[in-house]
């Protein structure tokens, strides 16, 4: 097989997508691995307008979801490695090596599985396939359920592996039709989930998956405040205990606190 | 009109409703226009929008034969199953239409403007998947009706309800919903992308090996693909433990446009096997990833029960939105995933029988999903329909493919049969003690709701497809005679 440079920029592409924790570069990663992409479906698109219709894909898509982003980040207080658990630098040397490790261990699996089991097409389009889909697969599975970026970005890149590998293994050329349906797909899915981004920065004041959740969850509860009252004032004679605040009516004779 | 004007208007029309809707909605917002014809405006949409629907179903019911359109390059056809379904995917999304024009007033809801546009969107979208003959694209159109319902779960509450976390109980509740909301569509989107790739690269590859006998392994792996894909899309379970919270969070009408995209999944589905010779595949075999499915359903259901009594020792009542607790809306989601287990039984099945009853489940899920999701009262009507019971529109179907199970050896019938029993203990359970409220007074609040008389004409259709099940089963047989369904 080939070292050609549509593989490079797929395999670069995928890469920064397991690795990288940063928004910014997040979204360049699905970039490069589209251009790839592109570049890849050359050929399969030869005597259909395939290419541009990709390229433009590509472009709206990024576009979508850069300013989006850039929009988000503009407005402050969500920092663009807002997921990342610790700053200590022994816990990112580590957490980095565990990732390139990951990403080493995908594209030697892509190649593998591309050599071993052929599902037809040219080896090099499986390749590229595998290599799409196992990042954005890891993508989603790493951190995907805690950042909504990479969760985006990871659909997406799902949705564009599925699609080379249909048109790779399609009998005859794709039709203006379903090339046209499957740009559409991928734009809305990018406004949607640039919408969803807006949705959840404007609702929680954060793009951090983990606040949603925990709201679902209901482990987020109303104010709990620590109060210290006259033992008589509510019928406890020997213990002390915690209230809920909003359960008081505080009077003159009692001093309460209240702290978060 | 010619025969390509009708299949095409039978995809524009609801589009060209939704159009004109989105513009009567932008007009009445003009500050220059007078507030009482800026309500006329809105009423206007709301017909333009359901004229749409009304002439989607009054065209597919005619529709015969296949058009061609090239370019685009697109080929459509008409089939009894896709005929059938289309008409319910349609009362659905017209219940859909009606549930969001009485919510109006809920802050908590989404404005009706959504749903006036996004719900013929869906419809267009439905009956492209439905009528095309090109797999691949039949696929996209469901992943575009997909997002359509996730834009619907995902869509903004008329009040914003900014974070913050010194709020009251009640604006925690109302957050707590809006996280749920947000929570289940995203996972929606994720679980239809995943489902249309599955279906797509199955679909290639069926296409590609289905005459080539020297490769079988490809062609069933392709077909494995087709299988798990149909499960994903359509919400079976283990699949559908997500869907419970856009069930219990979303708006009714986001869940009634499900109860129409799930059907049409599930028709589209047993379509693309349609033309792989059964014998050939093999595809019997994999029916009993429905059966488990179901038998999932029924022990997720079990849990929801376990769930509910705690929250009864807590003394909690989380009843929000449109009246459903937590366990109440895992049991309905399982409700659904058990139904669906039963019709992805049918499907797989690769038998007449349970093919027919499948189509048979799809349209009685598009049916009684908005009688459950209307009036409280109404609810167990809805219930006993998604489990099969008469006389009402589930039971024909249900009988079918447990004909079709029993003739593929006792066992699978018996797992399909406990885990719809486990489901119905749960709603037994759950329901026993719990008493029904009226909050609507005197038959003209009746009358006007729709969350009131719309479930109870569609309790009425549900037994006139009880009485003339019959009939359909026997139109559904004539077109039966496919390459897949190798065994009656």
């Amino acid at each position: 097989m080939q070292i050609t440079l549509p593989i490079i920029l797929i395999a670069l592409g995928g890469i920064l997508l397991i690795t990288q924790r940063d928004r910014r570069l997040v979204l360049l990663a699905l970039l490069v691995q589209w251009v790839g992409l592109a570049w890849q479906l050359q050929p399969l698109l030869a005597g259909t307008p395939g290419l541009p219709v990709e390229i433009v894909t590509a472009l709206a898509c990024s576009a979508i979801l850069g300013i989006t982003v850039w929009n988000i980040n503009r407005a402050g207080t969500s920092t663009p490695t807002a997921t990342q658990p610790s700053n200590t630098r022994q816990f990112a040397i580590a957490d980095q090596l565990w990732l390139w490790a990951i990403a080493l261990v995908v594209g030697v699996a892509g190649y593998g599985l591309a050599r071993i089991y052929p599902l037809g097409g040219s080896e090099q389009d499986l390749v590229a396939f595998y290599w799409i889909a196992l990042p954005a697969l890891l993508a989603l599975v790493i951190d995907g359920s805690r950042e909504p970026v990479r969760l985006g970005a990871g659909i997406l890149s799902l949705a564009n592996a599925a699609l080379l590998l249909v048109y790779a293994l399609a009998a005859t050329s794709p039709g203006t039709l379903l090339l046209a349906l499957s740009a559409l797909l991928r734009i809305a899915l990018a406004a949607a989930s640039g919408y969803t981004w807006l949705f959840l920065r404007t609702t929680y004041h954060d793009l951090n998956l983990n606040t949603l959740f925990d709201m679902r969850d209901g482990k987020i509860a109303g104010e709990t405040a620590l109060a210290l009252v006259e033992m008589q004032s509510i019928g406890i004679t020997e213990s002390t205990d915690i209230i809920e605040t909003d359960q008081i009516e505080p009077t003159e004779t009692e001093e309460a606190t209240s702290d978060e | 009109m010619s025969s390509n004007e009708q299949f095409a208007w039978s995809i524009f029309a609801p589009l060209a409703g939704a159009a004109l809707a989105a513009i009567l909605l932008i007009a009445h917002n003009w500050k220059a226009i007078p507030r009482g014809f800026a309500l006329w405006l809105r009423l206007i949409g709301l017909l333009a929008s359901l004229a749409g629907l009304a002439v989607e179903v009054a065209l597919v019911a005619v529709l015969s034969g296949s058009a061609t359109f090239d370019p685009p390059g697109i080929s459509l056809g008409i089939t009894t199953p896709a005929r059938f379904v289309l008409i319910a995917a349609n009362v659905a999304l017209f219940c859909a239409v009606l549930y969001a024009w009485t919510a109006e007033d809920d802050p908590q809801n989404p404005g009706p403007e959504w749903t006036l546009i996004l719900a013929p969107v869906t419809s267009s979208l439905l009956a492209g998947a439905a009528l095309s003959t090109d797999r691949i694209i039949a696929v996209l159109f469901l992943a575009g009706a997909a997002l359509s319902v996730s834009a619907m779960a995902l869509a903004r509450p008329r009040t914003p309800l900014p974070f913050n976390r010194d709020l009251d109980e009640d604006n925690i509740a109302a957050q707590t919903m809006l996280a749920r909301r947000v929570a289940g569509g995203l996972k929606h989107i994720g679980l239809s992308i995943l489902g249309t790739g599955l279906l797509a690269v199955g679909s290639v590859l069926v296409a590609r090996y289905a005459f080539n006998l020297e490769n079988r392994g490809l062609l069933q792996l392709g077909l494995a693909l087709l299988a798990v894909g149909l499960i994903v899309r359509a919400g079976g379970m283990p699949f559908a433990a997500a869907a419970a919270d856009t069930i219990q969070a979303s708006p009714p009408t986001a869940l009634a446009m499900l109860g129409a995209s799930t059907p049409v999944a599930l028709v589209v589905g047993l379509l693309l096997f349609t033309p792989v010779e059964g014998s050939l595949a093999q595809g019997a075999s994999a029916g009993w990833l429905g059966a488990i499915g179901t038998f999932l359903a029924g022990l997720r259901s079990l849990g929801s029960l376990l769930e509910s009594r705690q929250h009864t020792t807590n003394g909690v009542d989380n009843s929000r939105g449109h009246g459903l607790t937590t366990p109440e809306a895992n049991l309905l989601a399982m409700t659904v995933a058990a139904a669906t287990g039963w019709a992805i039984f049918g499907v797989l099945s690769g038998s007449r029988m349970g093919a027919v009853g499948a189509i048979l489940i799809a349209l009685n899920i598009a049916l009684s999903l908005p009688i459950a999701l209307g009036h409280r009262r109404w609810r167990p009507a809805g219930i006993a329909s998604l489990l099969g019971l008469p006389p009402l529109g589930g039971f024909a179907g249900m009988i079918l493919v447990a004909q079709s199970a029993a003739n593929e050896g006792g066992l699978w019938l018996a797992i399909l049969l406990l885990g719809s029993a486990m489901v119905a203990a749960g709603w037994l359970a759950l329901t026993a003690g719990s008493a029904s409220t009226d909050d609507l007074r005197g038959w003209r609040g009746r009358l006007l709701s729709p969350l009131y008389f719309v479930p109870i004409l569609l309790i009425v259709l549900q037994i006139a497809i009880f009485l003339w099940a019959s009939q359909l089963t026997t139109q559904l047989n004539l077109w039966a005679l496919v390459p897949w369904l190798t065994a009656p």
